[in-house]
């Protein structure tokens, strides 16, 4: 049973407005047939200052948890109790391990500790990103696809990672470059199931203006003899490129091939 | 004189009329006030406001005997920023929800209850959000301009980050498939080699086609390096042929090739 709190936010408990449900709590409530009120002993200013500023003198119902901070890490974490459901518990955990991984990601930025607006964007992550896809790119060049699929690896890890208030646009621009890269040294590799999922990944990342990537999907599939899906996602790749584009006769070419090699093996 | 005797029957019926009035609307009134209250909430519980204020009020005497200290600002912060994650996404919730809601409610195939549950929900929300602005100005001046966008930006990454991982986790599945389905199109061409001697000159042609690869794939750009997967189309066409394509399929595989080139 989750304890009920009222939490006061400003020592005005006159003038409070009676009690106002806030999402679940009243569900809560409700369930409950005995519910705890806890009223929290430090409303005088003495724990946190920040929110003293806080207009709104209204009684906010939450549900507490009794959470415990590692002194060292400043990890939170949520104490095993019978009190919660094994559900529960798991959906708690999971929330605060988001939130570790933010602060640890919110400690690494400078003083005032807050993300920055999207934009502009650090180009420090970008200017490494763009040279890990440079060698990789020379890599390909000269034939070398295990060590090219590295670099684009160790590339799209980064990009992966872009902390979470960058501008998701940029991400997945830069991810569907590197995606298809990636596909077509996987490709060269032979190795379709790899490439298919690359491509399949890169076309996510960025449906329009990705001719190759589209036609890469087309291949991988084509190439494991898996006609009917390649036609799909050829058909969808021209489509979004414009029936008479120029950059679309290269999907065209192999919806031919497809639909023929199609043909043939029904006929057989 | 005034007969009081006369005017009593009006003044009781007046009397009697404006009570059981009264009687009324107050019933009414708390009958409708408590159905509100009961009506199920629009949300479930809002995790990240949960956490959000139970690190606020975790008390450090409350722990154990060692003194704990204070939540430092910073986790404060992250847990701030996810609250306003999750504000931002149960706003755009209802915001795709009104349009539809409102039409719903107009033809009358959703009841009342349903549009005042989503009301309050409504108004919760904009509470919410003031709130989480006017906090997060505490902690640093200006933040509360900039924490939604971050906070939008952090959605939608996170949606983005789920579909990589979804795409990503069917890699293994497709591996296998492949594997599994090259074996059983390789057994049957070794059989097919084994029954018909007439297909050797396929077999040199296969083990040819790696030298061709590569030769083409020399002077590969980025640009140019479709052509290099062209040249491993001849082998692939082999390995999946099939018994009464098998004549056909070099010629059809050189076909592709001069298309794909274009």
């Amino acid at each position: 049973m989750l304890p009920q709190v009222v939490c006061l936010c400003l020592p005005q408990m006159a003038e409070c407005p009676p009690p106002r449900a806030f999402g679940g709590q009243l569900a809560a409530t409700r369930r409950n047939d005995h519910l705890q009120v806890e009223i929290p002993l430090h409303f005088s200013e003495d724990s946190y200052s920040p929110p003293t500023t806080k207009m709104a003198s209204e009684i906010d119902l939450y549900n507490q948890y009794p959470l415990h901070m590692d002194p060292a890490t400043k990890a939170i974490t949520l104490p095993q109790s019978s009190a919660y459901t094994t559900t529960q518990q798991n959906t708690v955990t999971n929330e605060l391990n988001e939130l570790n991984t933010l602060h640890r990601a919110l400690i690494s930025l400078d003083p005032p500790n807050i993300p920055p607006p999207p934009l502009p964007v650090n180009p420090k992550r970008s200017a490494q990103i763009t040279k890990l896809r440079e060698s990789a790119n020379a890599a390909f060049r000269k034939n070398n696809y295990a060590e090219a699929i590295r670099l684009y690896t160790f590339a799209i890890d980064m990009g992966v990672t872009r902390p979470g208030w960058e501008p998701v646009t940029l991400a997945r621009e830069e991810l569907a470059g590197l995606y298809g890269n990636r596909a077509q040294a996987q490709m060269a590799l032979q190795a379709w199931p790899e490439g298919l999922v690359d491509a399949k990944l890169s076309v996510d990342s960025k449906p329009m203006g990705n001719v190759k990537a589209w036609w890469r999907v087309g291949k991988c599939l084509a190439e494991m003899t898996r006609y009917e899906e390649a036609k799909g996602f050829l058909n969808k790749g021209i489509e979004l490129e414009g029936q008479g584009a120029d950059s679309a006769k290269e999907l065209i070419a192999l919806l031919v091939d497809v639909n023929a090699a199609l043909k043939r093996v029904q006929g057989a | 004189m005034v007969n009081w005797l006369s005017l009593a029957v009006p003044l009781a019926y007046l009397g009697v009329l404006i009570g059981s009035l009264a009687t009324f609307s107050s019933l009414y009134r708390k009958r409708k006030a408590q159905k509100a209250m009961s009506l199920e909430p629009w949300f479930p519980a809002h995790l990240q406001r949960d956490i959000y204020f139970s690190l606020l009020h975790l008390d450090p005497s409350s722990q154990s005997e060692k003194k704990t200290p204070n939540v430092p600002e910073s986790v404060q912060k992250a847990a701030l920023l996810r609250r306003a994650t999750e504000d931002i996404r149960r706003v755009m919730t209802l915001r795709n929800q009104k349009q539809a809601l409102s039409v719903l409610l107009q033809r009358g195939s959703v009841g009342d209850d349903l549009w005042q549950r989503f009301m309050r929900a409504e108004k919760e929300m904009e509470e919410e959000v003031r709130d989480v602005v006017s906090e997060a100005n505490a902690y640093t001046p200006n933040w509360g301009q900039t924490i939604f966008q971050s906070a939008n930006e952090m959605m939608n990454n996170e949606i983005y980050r789920q579909r990589i991982k979804e795409h990503e986790d069917t890699l293994e599945e497709e591996r296998v498939w492949w594997e599994k389905k090259r074996t059983s199109v390789k057994e049957s061409f070794m059989k097919e080699l084994n029954e018909d001697e007439t297909s050797s000159p396929q077999t040199q042609s296969q083990t040819q086609s790696p030298a061709v690869k590569s030769s083409e794939t020399a002077p590969a750009t980025p640009a140019k390096a479709a052509a290099s997967v062209q040249g491993s189309d001849d082998d692939a066409v082999l390995v999946e042929a099939d018994p009464s394509s098998n004549q056909a399929s070099p010629s059809g595989g050189k076909k592709k090739k001069g298309k794909g080139k274009k």
